[in-house]
């Protein structure tokens, strides 16, 4: 019982750290956006938080790490209050809450009636989780000794967060891990809900359930991967990025900046969102004349992106990814077999597999179909940027090490999953085109029906 | 009041699909552990990838091990995804871990089957792994099963053991033999 209490206590620190981050940056959203924002950026900060305590050899000691988030917590709520500001809710906006609520509870469920076995889940992130948990911080040394099986070379958000659960769960920490996947499922869905939000309600709410009602995403929500949990943040950077072009100011590109961080800490992909993000923020800052705004978030970006990257040159931490694929060459042929392979991927749909997408791609491809037929223009920047993504992962086939079939087979689904961030916003964009065209449609019967405007001799 | 438009009814329709493939999903898996309970940790299920290999050669090499028997098994890798409770059932089955560093230097063992032990056992005695301590244990076992014998262990990837050709990877010691 005490030691699902110390679990708890530091998955509560993860979302107060969370809360902190938001609250310092004075987000104004709905209560949702801001929990998913906190479940997002608090084991963000929790990483971060320990990465510098390793580098001033400040030992891993629960108290040490969770305490000064509590302090931190009472010092901003004392100072700057609690903002809670719940909005009115429809009743379809009621029934997904309770349904995204349901499927929560039964994740965490799930997830605790099983120690993590999935192979990379334990190979590249809770095998590190637990050495850096009996190491007390980050170690060259250690990590290094199960390079054989796993990744020291993997950005450390995953594992840190699972270490301080396994500091506090000793035996039970293989089984009381799954909780920080079930979070990011959470937040994944509360940031489909706010990309949706700009549609009409119900349709807002009919597409969130769509989405988050995936099997793939139950799979990833309790199958210890950071693959789910990259997605979540890449979501959250595409919404504070169009929040950053809605307004340029110093916050909005904070918001940027961390959710960029968030990506960079979580996987070596995360990096490219990253980097994309920075490009991003400075050249819509100079187009728009708000460098200002821009720059010291780029400068946060950068240094909280680059801990890692810095951490592993100077400990010797080699990327055998890159090494394999400079021995490998660039094979063009591969191309063909690389897409044909994403794009069956995409209508995979098994009737009793959880890695199914069933009918999210096949909208995605009608929603680009109906832009292009109502010349809507406002959805090509997300097929660029889904095109450009997977673009990278296809360039990345082309020079992996790997047998090609093999790589495919265990990584595509994965990466395909990192694009979901761009498939909602066509779905977003596709929507609104419809519904563009249906209101203009009814204006143009309303003034039929109307009739041209009548002379009655009182003006 | 806001009109159903035809597309909302799509979206609606896509939902139900959406939601049936979800339930089947979540009740497969809960099903499936509210029956099986731990023992669906050791469940094979589909085979895939290095589980796939696991099962072909897994299989085979227990069969020829009496039950009752006390085994050794000496791995760099005992992957607890491979079910070896599920194949080696009824033998009982000791895990000499090999874990060993570029240049060679044996680093740690661990004497169970997971990684997690081994990182425990790393906390608790963080000593190294000796031939004395593998001569030991193997005063003690009926059978050896050596994981990827010949192969310099430190820099294979788990899929280059299981994908090799299983029969030389896998090698199998009776006691009177040695």
């Amino acid at each position: 019982m005490v030691v699902w209490l110390a679990v708890l206590w530091v998955y509560a620190t993860q979302f107060v750290a969370g809360v902190v981050v938001v609250r310092a940056l004075d987000f104004d959203g709905s209560p949702s956006a801001r929990v998913a924002r906190a479940l997002v950026l608090g084991p963000m900060a929790v990483a971060v938080q320990c990465v510098v305590y390793s580098l001033v050899a400040v030992p891993w000691n629960l108290a040490l790490v969770l305490v000064p988030w509590w302090l931190a917590g009472v010092a901003i709520v004392t100072r700057r209050g609690i903002r809670w500001s719940p909005q009115p809710r429809s009743h379809a906006e009621r029934a997904l809450f309770a349904g995204i609520g349901i499927v929560f509870a039964l994740s965490v469920w799930f997830g605790l009636s099983l120690p993590m076995i999935a192979g990379d889940a334990v190979a590249n992130f809770a095998v590190f989780g637990k050495l850096l948990a009996v190491h007390g911080g980050l170690s060259a040394d250690v990590l290094q000794s199960v390079k054989m099986p796993g990744h020291p070379e993997y950005p450390p958000l995953i594992a840190i967060n699972e270490a301080l659960v396994f500091r506090a769960a000793a035996p039970n920490g293989e089984t009381a891990i799954r909780l920080f996947f079930s979070f990011a499922w959470l937040a994944f869905a509360f940031l489909t809900f706010e990309a949706f939000r700009e549609l009409e309600r119900t349709l807002a709410v009919l597409l969130t359930a769509l989405v988050v009602a995936t099997p793939l995403l139950w799979e990833f929500g309790h199958n210890g991967y950071a693959d789910l949990r990259l997605t979540a943040s890449g979501l959250l950077l595409l919404l504070e990025c169009r929040r950053w072009l809605s307004r340029h100011d110093r916050r909005a590109a904070l918001g940027v900046a961390l959710a960029a961080a968030a990506c960079a800490l979580t996987k070596n992909e995360g990096m490219m969102l990253a980097g994309a993000a920075l490009a991003f923020l400075l050249v819509t800052g100079f187009r728009s004349r708000s460098l200002i705004a821009a720059a010291p978030a780029a400068l946060v970006m950068v240094v909280l992106g680059g801990l890692w990257p810095a951490w592993k040159l100077t400990h010797g931490i080699a990327e055998p990814f890159l090494a394999g694929a400079a021995e490998q060459g660039v094979d063009i042929g591969r191309v063909p077999r690389i897409v044909g392979f994403f794009l069956a991927d995409m209508f995979r749909s098994q009737a009793h597999g959880s890695l199914s997408w069933g009918v999210l791609w096949p909208l995605g491809g009608v929603a680009i179909v109906v832009c292009g037929v109502l010349r809507d223009r406002r959805v090509w920047p997300y097929v660029i940027g889904f095109a450009a993504h997977l673009g990278v992962y296809t360039a990345a086939f082309v020079v992996t090490p790997h047998p090609l079939e093999w790589h495919l087979a265990t990584a595509a689904p994965r990466l395909l999953l990192h694009t979901l961030p761009w498939l909602i916003f066509v779905l977003v964009c596709g929507q609104r085109a419809l519904a563009d065209r249906d209101r203009a449609f009814d204006e143009q019967v309303d003034v039929g029906l109307a009739g041209p405007p009548v002379d009655d001799g009182r003006t | 009041m806001t009109r159903i438009r035809w597309y909302t009814t799509v979206v609606g329709a896509c939902l139900l699909f959406q939601g049936y493939q979800l339930c089947v999903s979540v009740l497969g898996d809960l099903t499936r552990a509210l029956r099986d309970g731990p023992a669906f940790v050791t469940d094979p299920g589909p085979p895939i990838n290095f589980e796939r290999s696991a099962f072909r050669t897994l299989k085979p090499i227990a069969a020829l091990i009496p039950p009752q028997s006390r085994v050794l098994v000496v791995t760099a890798y005992p992957n607890p995804t491979i079910p070896w409770d599920y194949y080696f059932a009824g033998r009982r089955i000791v895990f000499l871990q090999r874990v060993v560093r570029a240049s060679g230097k044996v680093l740690a063992p661990a004497l169970r089957q997971s990684w997690f032990a081994w990182c425990d056992y790393l906390e608790r005695h963080h000593r190294a792994w000796t031939p004395e301590r593998q001569a030991e244990e193997l005063k003690k076992a009926d059978y050896l099963v050596e994981f990827c014998p010949g192969l310099p262990l430190p820099e294979r990837g788990l899929e280059l053991i299981a994908t090799r050709e299983h029969t030389r990877l896998f090698r199998i010691h009776h006691k009177e033999l040695k």
